[in-house]
């Protein structure tokens, strides 16, 4: 018991930590390489890990707060993350690969899904170029926050049984 | 939970799918509320950042510092030469030096010929960026004064030499500066030598788009862009940047402001300004009378 609320303090530390590095002042994000969506990465690496460890109210918390800080528009981002990790909670991973795959589908979704709802209320979109930028470096950051999981939160292979 | 009973089972997940529901309708609708009432839902957003981010600077502050060590490492190396020619600089900046204290001195010397009443001068508070909101989807930061320090709204924000963009948003202690680089960032200006007046739209690239330009023949790439003060938003003739031809054939602005290594913001709070209201009443239907020419007019 005190294992598992250990394990959510942690997660809920780990995605406030991803949620204040984009905020870190070094240069503008986003003209050379963008900044990845780690909240993304690790809820996702987390829920595939340890769903228990990841309850949905924290990732509401995580979603909404990243939309409010980050200046982007409220709702959409939390949404996209809430329903990709009820979407993830219930699969086992086969291997890395077809994680890492599923994840950047799930990822491109959750931005076209955005993209959709911005322009469908004729809210200023940012230009597809950016928003593959922005996609890819969130999908190469993906193994490196999965790897860096298997540290903090002491899993030896993902799809163990829960 | 897997070796529990089927039936409870269902219910948890027939619950757990209603729970979602719920959330997925609430967001929806906190997100319409944000397109519709999007002034309160911003202040609500100012509140949260107010509450957070000041809270976190110490994290960020190290980290920063680190990133920043690593990014300017490399002139380091070139400490030597840049040595040189900052000395270089320094003279003849020497010499402009003097140049401006003699220039200051004929100017005193003028006006005190002439008693003329000078604009209010312009105010500024300088803050400190203590986080980039940036992303693909705003081109923001936030900077740590605000409504304390007397930032208003629309208030125009520059690094020292040329405008950033303007405050959107402000809370107690910190506020936020929507970038001339914003897509939603929109700036009347006039380029200088042509003093033609255009706007300056932000779409999330580094290079704002001239939009707007009536006749492109007198612009060139490498005129000087400065604010117009057109609709009383900004003051004018404070410097944006310069023309740049695009490669996919529109004009666009080279901010004259180094969004690579913004640190240290000024936002500039106008001071009490003069509007004009109502056409001018000399050009109306009166006839001026003979003797009424030499009244002064309001």
């Amino acid at each position: 018991m005190t294992a598992l609320l250990l394990q959510r303090v942690l997660v809920a530390s780990l995605g406030t930590i991803a949620i204040h590095l984009p905020l870190v002042p070094v240069g503008q994000a986003g003209e050379g390489i963008a900044n990845p969506d780690l909240l993304f990465c690790l809820l996702a690496a987390c829920v595939l890990r340890r769903p228990e460890a990841v309850p949905l109210s924290l990732v509401l918390v995580l979603g909404l707060l990243a939309d409010f800080i980050l200046g982007r528009a409220p709702g959409p981002g939390a949404l996209g993350l809430v329903l990709a990790t009820e979407h993830l909670r219930r699969r086992s991973p086969g291997s890395f690969l077809a994680e890492w795959l599923r994840a950047a589908l799930l990822f491109a979704a959750i931005l076209a899904g955005i993209a959709a709802l911005l322009a469908l209320t004729l809210a200023p979109l940012p230009g597809s170029a950016v928003l593959a930028r922005y996609w890819l470096a969130t999908a190469l950051a993906y193994p490196l926050v999965a790897a860096a999981l298997r540290f903090a939160l002491d899993t030896p292979r993902p799809g163990v049984p829960r | 939970m897997a070796e529990r009973p089927d039936p409870i089972a269902e219910l948890t997940r027939d619950t757990r799918r209603l729970v979602v529901g719920v959330i997925v309708v609430l967001l929806l609708g906190l997100f319409f509320l944000w397109r519709i009432d999007n002034t309160r839902v911003e202040q609500l957003r100012m509140d949260l950042i107010d509450r957070f981010v000041p809270s976190f600077e110490w994290t960020v502050r190290p980290v920063a510092a680190v990133a920043r060590m690593v990014g300017e490492f490399q002139s380091y190396t070139q400490v030597y030469q840049q040595n040189e020619e900052l000395r270089r600089e320094l003279q003849a900046m020497r010499g402009w030096r003097e140049a401006a204290l003699q220039l200051e001195q004929k100017n005193a010397q003028l006006l005190a010929l002439n008693n003329v009443r000078l604009n209010p001068r312009l105010t500024f508070v300088t803050g400190e960026v203590m986080a980039d909101a940036g992303g693909p989807f705003r081109r923001a930061a936030l900077v740590n004064i605000g409504r304390a320090d007397g930032i208003r709204d629309g208030a125009v924000a520059m690094d020292g030499l040329g405008i950033v963009g303007r405050i959107a948003g402000t809370g107690e202690r910190a506020s936020r500066i929507l970038f001339l680089t914003d897509s939603s960032s929109r700036l009347p200006v006039t380029v200088k030598p042509s003093g033609q007046r255009a706007i300056l739209a932000g779409d999330n690239g580094p290079l704002p788009v001239l939009d707007f330009l009536d006749g492109t023949d007198a612009v060139r790439p490498g005129d000087r862009v400065v604010s117009s003060g057109a609709g009383g938003l900004f003051p004018p003739d404070l410097l944006v940047g310069q023309v740049v031809a695009a490669p996919d054939g529109r004009l666009r602005v080279h901010p004259a402001a180094d969004f690579r290594r913004l640190h240290f913001v000024r936002v500039i709070r106008p001071g009490p300004s003069e509007t004009v209201s109502g056409p001018g009443d000399l050009i109306g239907a009166l006839i001026p009378q003979p003797d009424a020419a030499a009244e002064p007019g309001q």
